[in-house]
């Protein structure tokens, strides 16, 4: 090992650190600009609008914090900045993961009509796994149901988190499009884990039920039978303990050679 | 006849080894450094928009027994179990198990949560000191007391996992406290991941951080040096070592005061063997050595964001006792697993990991106390060339200074636990300094840790605990 090499190798090793240290200086400093930033710009947004997104109360007040934004992108944003379209993006998904019913209706019309529909469909499509993953989590939070063919398509994503996270969106979504996919998803157990699926199928609801009787009468796999009156018994159909009941004592009588 | 010259014989094959060993270690430090860069910020994307709350709600998520061995541990006993019991998971249940402690613990206990015994019968699926009592409290449904013959953490983590209800459980120390979500963070991946067999999560250092109602709830710098060295020493060791062979699929380590494994899978490979210090890594190298004996696909992983706390030793005492211990139960599982070195059928953890851990973490103290006489001896003999050897000692420094500074900037960029710039820049001055002087201590207690080994030293030795406080204000 020659001297030279060394020396070279001390030079790379200096510059490294300092070079982290600097970073971590700079980022720091960036974080205290831009929240000293954000605060300054809540104004900018009318103390109103902002507040009331934060801190929700009532339809009549939603709507009217919900027709101001729209305005305001409607007419070409003005005034706005990246951070600004940054913050308010981020305000509409906290608060729309908070609200249930009419008032997060009301969010994901603002949403969709901002653009922000668009925006997130065309990211589910990027070359970064990590942005198509937040488009998924964005439309799953908004419950924008425009999105279900999307959605349906990213099930097939080249990123297995991705993929989930999709599975997990459609099933949140509950729209009847999806219930195939995600029963497929539950008997598929080579691409999807059983468990996060059956979450999937869990977070529809109820109304994914029917569908699920209906494939029960042609499902010939013992396991998968139990999986699915355990579900829909989850989903807190009645009939379904009668059958799991029946299914369990064929499978008893079964592994005792009765039948 | 040409006169026998050790200087010029010896000398070029002594620089020869010392200089290919420093390769191989900064190298497959480096690489290892590059490998968790990539994973822990991957891992971050990916969990960055984990929607919790539709985990904690679902009637699926996989209900754990999180096991707690306590000996003498009554200074933070209560501290630890409220700690426990206010996580937040939707089904879980916290087994205490008092391992014959000669203080009050489990008189501590049975006061602070209202216990009584309750009457049951235990099958001994694995081996473990007779249990005495069950106990259980009226006021805590969660909460189970074992109390037992002493015989150790392993055989009291025995009674643990044989009294455990749920088929995971998480084994935890019990002067550490959990974040919150840690649980809930750990068990993510047995879900997405059914293959998962066993997960260790992120122990950090409590000292200095602010305690209350068993959650640290201001994470702060210790003012003991020692323990900011340690600090750094965790940082380096679970962030880039561990998410390194995570990523390679060679983890060989979870650590015992955190990690959540499948319970049957523990009670088919024989649960903790008592006759080992380091069981939390024969445990892991065991459950590799099986798993891939019997051809069944597994995972055993790290993740970088499930945070246990715990107190760091703030004794020169202390400390050594802990690393003596640390390299002799390493010692003593690469010996009873020896086999799985270098041999093919074991894959990467045969090929790659265990190999490792023999040249670098097994045989790097005694190389490194070597290559120090080496060096002292050669000066004496006027065999070594000064300026040369200033250099290369420059270059061993800044390359493990590189390391440090880049751990401390990876759990920057990921996590931000320092709420304070200044509390950064304390662990990177800590990470050149740790070559001065702390790192020689470590290597030398390593070095005498052979010795207690091959003495048949099996004793833990007693830790000092001071139990968690609050930082001045």
């Amino acid at each position: 090992m020659s001297v030279s090499f060394i020396l070279s190798i001390i030079v790379v090793c200096l510059i490294l650190i300092i070079g982290m240290i600097i970073f971590v200086i700079l980022e720091r400093l960036m974080l205290k600009l831009v929240s000293a930033y954000n605060q300054t710009r809540i104004a900018f947004f009318e103390d109103l609008v902002l507040q009331a997104l934060f801190d929700l109360e009532g339809g009549q007040r939603l709507h009217a914090i919900a027709r101001c934004v729209y305005a305001r992108w409607r007419c070409g944003r003005p005034g706005l900045r990246r951070f600004d379209i940054w913050s308010l993006d981020r305000s509409l998904l906290e608060t729309a993961a908070e609200l249930r019913g009419s008032d997060r209706q009301i969010l994901v019309a603002v949403f969709e009509d901002a653009g922000g529909l668009a925006r997130e469909l065309r990211n589910l499509r990027a070359l970064w796994w990590h942005k198509r993953l937040a488009a998924v989590h964005k439309l799953r939070i908004m419950h924008s149901r425009r999105a279900v063919p999307d959605l349906i398509r990213a099930l097939n994503d080249r990123n297995r988190t991705v993929r989930n996270a999709a599975l997990r969106a459609l099933g949140e979504l509950g729209d009847e499009r999806a219930f195939p996919f995600l029963l497929k998803a539950l008997e598929d157990q080579t691409r999807w884990s059983t468990l996060w699926a059956a979450h999937s199928v869990l977070a529809a609801g109820p109304a994914i039920v029917p569908p699920m009787h209906e494939r029960l009468t042609s499902l010939r796999d013992p396991q998968l039978r139990a999986l699915y009156l355990c579900l829909v018994s989850l989903l807190g159909d009645p009939s379904a303990t009668d059958q799991l009941f029946t299914g369990l004592q064929m499978l008893s009588e079964r592994a005792h050679g009765l039948s | 006849m040409l006169a026998w010259d050790p200087g010029t014989l010896l000398l070029p094959v002594a620089e020869g080894f010392i200089l290919a060993y420093f390769l191989l270690l900064q190298g497959s430090y480096l690489i290892l450094l590059l490998i968790s860069y990539v994973s822990v910020l991957r891992y971050r994307h990916a969990v960055a928009c984990e929607h919790w709350r539709s985990i904690i709600q679902s009637p699926l998520t996989l209900p754990i027994s999180i096991i707690a061995p306590a000996y003498n541990e009554e200074r933070t006993i209560i501290e630890s179990v409220r700690s426990l019991l206010s996580l937040e998971y939707p089904e879980f249940e916290v087994i205490v198990v008092n391992d014959g402690s000669r203080d009050a613990t489990l008189l501590t206990l049975i006061e602070h949560f209202e216990l009584t015994p309750i009457p049951v019968t235990i099958e001994y699926a694995i081996p473990c000191r007779p249990i005495r009592h069950v106990y259980r409290s009226s006021k805590y449904p969660r909460l189970v007391v074992l109390d037992k013959e002493n015989g150790g953490k392993a055989d009291a983590l025995n009674a643990g996992i044989i009294m455990a209800s749920h088929s995971l459980f998480c084994a935890i120390d019990a002067d550490s406290l959990l974040e919150g979500n840690a649980l809930l963070r750990i068990t993510r991946l047995f879900l997405e991941q059914p293959d998962t067999v066993a997960v260790g999560g992120v122990i950090r250092i409590a000292n200095g951080c602010r305690v209350e109602r068993g959650q640290v709830t201001e994470v702060g710098l210790p003012g003991n040096p020692l323990a900011i060295f340690q600090s750094v020493e965790y940082l380096r060791a679970f962030l880039f070592g561990r998410v390194g062979w995570s990523a390679l699929g060679a983890l060989l380590i979870i650590s015992g005061a955190f990690g959540v494994f499948r319970r049957q899978v523990v009670l088919d490979v024989g649960g903790y063997r008592h006759d080992t210090v380091g069981e939390d890594f024969e445990l892991v190298v065991r459950m590799h050595r099986r798993l891939r004996d019997r051809k069944i696909r597994y995972r055993i992983v790290f993740l970088p964001d499930p945070v246990c706390w715990t107190e760091a030793p703030e004794t020169l005492r202390t400390l050594g006792r802990q690393r003596n211990r640390w390299q002799r139960g390493l010692i003593d599982t690469l010996k009873i697993h020896r086999r799985m070195c270098l041999n093919p059928r074991y894959g990467r953890i045969g090929l790659l990991a265990m190999p490792y851990f023999v040249l670098i973490e097994l045989l790097g103290p005694l190389i490194e106390l070597s290559g120090y006489l080496f060096v002292i001896v050669g000066f004496c003999l006027n065999l070594i060339n000064l300026p040369f050897l200033l250099l290369f000692l420059t270059l061993a420094i800044l390359i493990g200074t590189v390391l440090s500074v880049a751990s401390v900037v990876l759990d920057e960029i990921a996590y931000r636990w320092f709420p304070r710039l200044s509390q950064v820049l304390t662990l990177i001055v800590f990470g050149l300094a740790e070559h001065f002087g702390y790192r020689q201590l470590t290597v030398w207690w390593r070095v005498r840790a052979f010795l207690d080994y091959w003495r048949g030293n099996k004793s833990w030795g007693a830790m000092e605990r001071k139990g968690f406080t609050r930082p001045r204000a």
